[in-house]
């Protein structure tokens, strides 16, 4: 019975605690991700102002229950996060997040890797990759759905852009090769995109542009009507999503299959496949080799403000992994701290 | 001839200032309405609805009744008003206005679903309304009186990040903590009953423990006197057997104790012997390969090198941070 006790002390601590509950949160460039570690779902920040450290959600990050990946797996549907059947594990990478979701049919890792789209010098977006490996004994058709609780043009009424369209004020469900390029939601200080279609990148068999409560109540696919604008009489007023299908196929027991997708902040070229790799190579590569051709001291304090946080974050990274750092890295890091240093004296 | 012109004259003068009046008594309760002289403002508002020649005031005259019914609590005259105006024009310019008031005061009813379905139809109408944040809150307020928390405290957020200047920012901000509040209440209720059921279960456990203990202490009870009943010759044979096999057993283990004192005393003497050895042999090697000052492994002065780096890099974050909040260097 005491044992009994405990439990439920534990479990009501665990609930009355939920305000405080524990987020990973892991930051490059412009870019912030934090996980909350109870749900395993992520909000997505950009940087908007570099002096105040103060970054703004490019998706809806109130409840970061409302941007949910669902795994199809055999006819049925997971909502990973929620379902009981998958436990999860997330752990910082030297290139982002890794989410983990095991049960005991399939392994589901998603992984978030910090971006740049073309020719930003620091990271400005993450690309999605989430592998599914089918461990049970038999072949399935396994399929995934992302939903994606987007905000940013809802106010102004422009919900999405796309390469085609100023505007979308109607639901709006593209299919294979309609799929577009990407998709923008403009806000007032920064602007969000998701990106389908590039190197790299899995285009997904159907985007569907629709009313967040509408795609969120169905487990899959639903029918689009393109005569439904983004509201939902009576419960849901003017509140739109993008709802992101790799629709099912066999997958041979023991195979495993991945789709990989970018979003971030807007770039109409959006994330190129090749970049240099994160961590101390890249911080090298934009800070000694790439000096920054801009005048403007604020420009380029903000500039090194932000490249001594990413050294923080990688030496963090480093001390807190269990293995000491390489000679080389710890040079390549002395040789960044002497130039800010030697910038430093002309601010 | 002559009269006749004048009689049409002042027949045509009449009219228009018989068509003037619905306007001027309307401007007179608009007037009386912006004054808070509610019930004279009504007065005026319903001679304009009664004047036979009021025909574009109509409308405006409906509107502004509405009002003034709603501002002296009179919610029955406000919502016929809305009614009318509501059917009679559908795509009037006061329509999105009339929604929202007709979502008040079905609010204030309590019919919260068709409070709900007007002020849906309001923000619909009209996006850019300056009452859309206060729409969504009151949206929000009818759902949280129907129980769909999830849907109420979605609009409240939505107040919040979407409207940060709204009146109603405040009371949305209070309303979500509520949601919170009952969110956490209904899982620690769900633990209660489930830790309840648990507990039941426990002492159902418990009682059926007991009765198989209790049957197992009888049957028990009950070999143990057929013991004590039994043959008493034949217990004491058995111990007389059983002392016999005892002495003859201790007889044996002195024996071996013996045998296994002098092996470990030949054994000790051999460890010695080999300890003795060993340790000549690493005295030679050590003197051969000890080199002075390689008491702090690699790995620590990397670790010191790298603590040595952030150090710079913090000095380095708080100099911009200063800089660029303009606390000035240093």
């Amino acid at each position: 019975m005491s044992q009994l006790r405990r439990l439920i002390g534990a479990a009501a601590f665990a609930i009355v605690g939920v305000a405080a509950a524990s987020a990973l949160e892991a930051r490059e460039g412009l870019v912030k991700i934090v996980v909350d570690e109870t749900t395993a779902r992520f909000s997505l920040y950009r940087l908007v102002d570099v002096a105040k450290d103060r970054y703004e959600a490019l998706f809806f990050d109130q409840d970061p229950r409302t941007t949910s990946l669902t795994l199809s797996f055999d006819g049925r549907q997971y909502r990973l996060g929620d379902s009981a059947e998958f436990r999860q594990a997330i752990s910082r990478t030297s290139s982002g997040v890794s989410i983990e979701f095991r049960s005991a049919f399939a392994h589901v890792t998603e992984r978030l890797d910090f971006a740049r789209s073309s020719g930003a010098s620091i990271s400005d977006g993450i690309k999605i990759s989430i592998d599914v490996e089918n461990v049970s004994q038999k072949d399935a058709p396994v399929g995934l759905r992302y939903l994606v609780d987007t905000f940013l043009a809802e106010k102004s009424g422009i919900h999405f852009r796309t390469p085609g369209a100023e505007r979308t004020t109607n639901e709006t469900l593209y299919l294979g090769d309609s799929v577009p390029d990407w998709v923008e939601t403009p806000g007032e200080t920064a602007n969000f995109m998701i990106q389908f279609k590039g190197d790299g990148l899995v285009k997904p068999d159907r985007v569907h542009l629709a009313n967040w409560k509408r795609l969120n109540e169905a487990p899959w696919t639903l029918d689009a009507s393109s005569a439904r604008n983004f509201t939902l009489l009576p419960y849901s007023i003017n509140d739109s999503a993008v709802a992101i299908f790799w629709l099912p196929k066999i997958l041979a027991s023991g195979a495993k299959t991945s789709v990989v997708f970018a979003m971030g902040s807007f770039n109409e070229k959006g994330y190129p496949a090749a970049q240099a790799n994160n961590g101390t190579e890249e911080l090298f590569s934009k800070t000694v080799l790439n000096q920054p051709t801009t005048t403007d001291t604020k420009s380029l304090m903000e500039a090194d403000l932000l490249a001594v946080r990413d050294l923080l974050t990688r030496i963090d990274l480093v001390l807190s992994s269990g293995s000491p750092p390489t000679p080389d890295e710890i040079a390549a890091w002395k040789k960044i701290l002497d130039l800010l240093e030697e910038r430093k004296k002309g601010y | 001839m002559r009269r006749i012109a004048l009689a049409l004259v002042l027949a045509a003068s009449a009219i228009l200032v018989g068509q003037e009046a619905p306007k001027a008594q309307l401007d007179q309760g608009i007037e009386a309405f912006r004054a808070e002289r509610w019930r004279d403002a009504l007065d005026d508002f319903g001679s304009v609805l009664a004047n036979p020649q009021t025909t574009i005031e109509k409308p405006e005259a409906l509107y502004w009744t509405a009002l003034a019914a709603m501002a002296l609590g009179d919610q029955a005259t406000a919502e016929k008003s809305i009614q009318t105006y509501l059917e009679a024009w559908p795509n009037g310019p006061r329509v999105p206005d009339l929604l929202y008031q007709k979502g008040r005061i079905l609010y204030g009813r309590q019919d919260w679903q068709g409070a709900l379905v007007a002020f849906a139809a309001f923000m619909t109408d009209a996006p850019s309304h300056e009452l859309y944040s206060s729409a969504l809150y009151w949206s929000g307020e009818c759902m949280y009186a129907l129980g769909r928390l999830d849907d109420a405290r979605r609009a409240f957020v939505a107040v919040i990040t979407k409207y940060p200047n709204s009146v109603k920012v405040e009371a949305a901000t209070y309303r979500r903590d509520l949601i919170d509040i009952e969110f956490r209440e209904e899982e620690l209720l769900k633990l209660l009953t489930w830790s309840h059921e648990e507990s039941l279960r426990s002492v159902e456990d418990f009682r059926r423990k007991e009765r198989s203990y209790e049957q197992a202490i009888a049957v028990y009870q009950n070999e143990l006197a057929d013991i004590k009943r039994g043959a008493a010759t034949d217990t004491d044979k058995l111990i007389a057997d059983l002392r016999s096999q005892v002495a003859d057993l201790n007889a044996k283990l002195g024996a071996s104790q013996a045998d296994l004192a002098s092996t470990k005393a030949e054994l000790d003497a051999m460890r010695s012997a080999a300890t003795k050895e060993s340790q000549a042999a690493a005295l030679g090697q050590q003197q051969s390969t000890e080199v002075p000052g390689s008491a702090v492994p690699p790995s620590a002065s990397l670790d010191a090198e790298a603590l040595a780096a952030k150090a710079r890099a913090l000095d380095l974050l708080a100099f911009y941070l200063s800089k660029l909040s303009g606390g000035g260097a240093e």
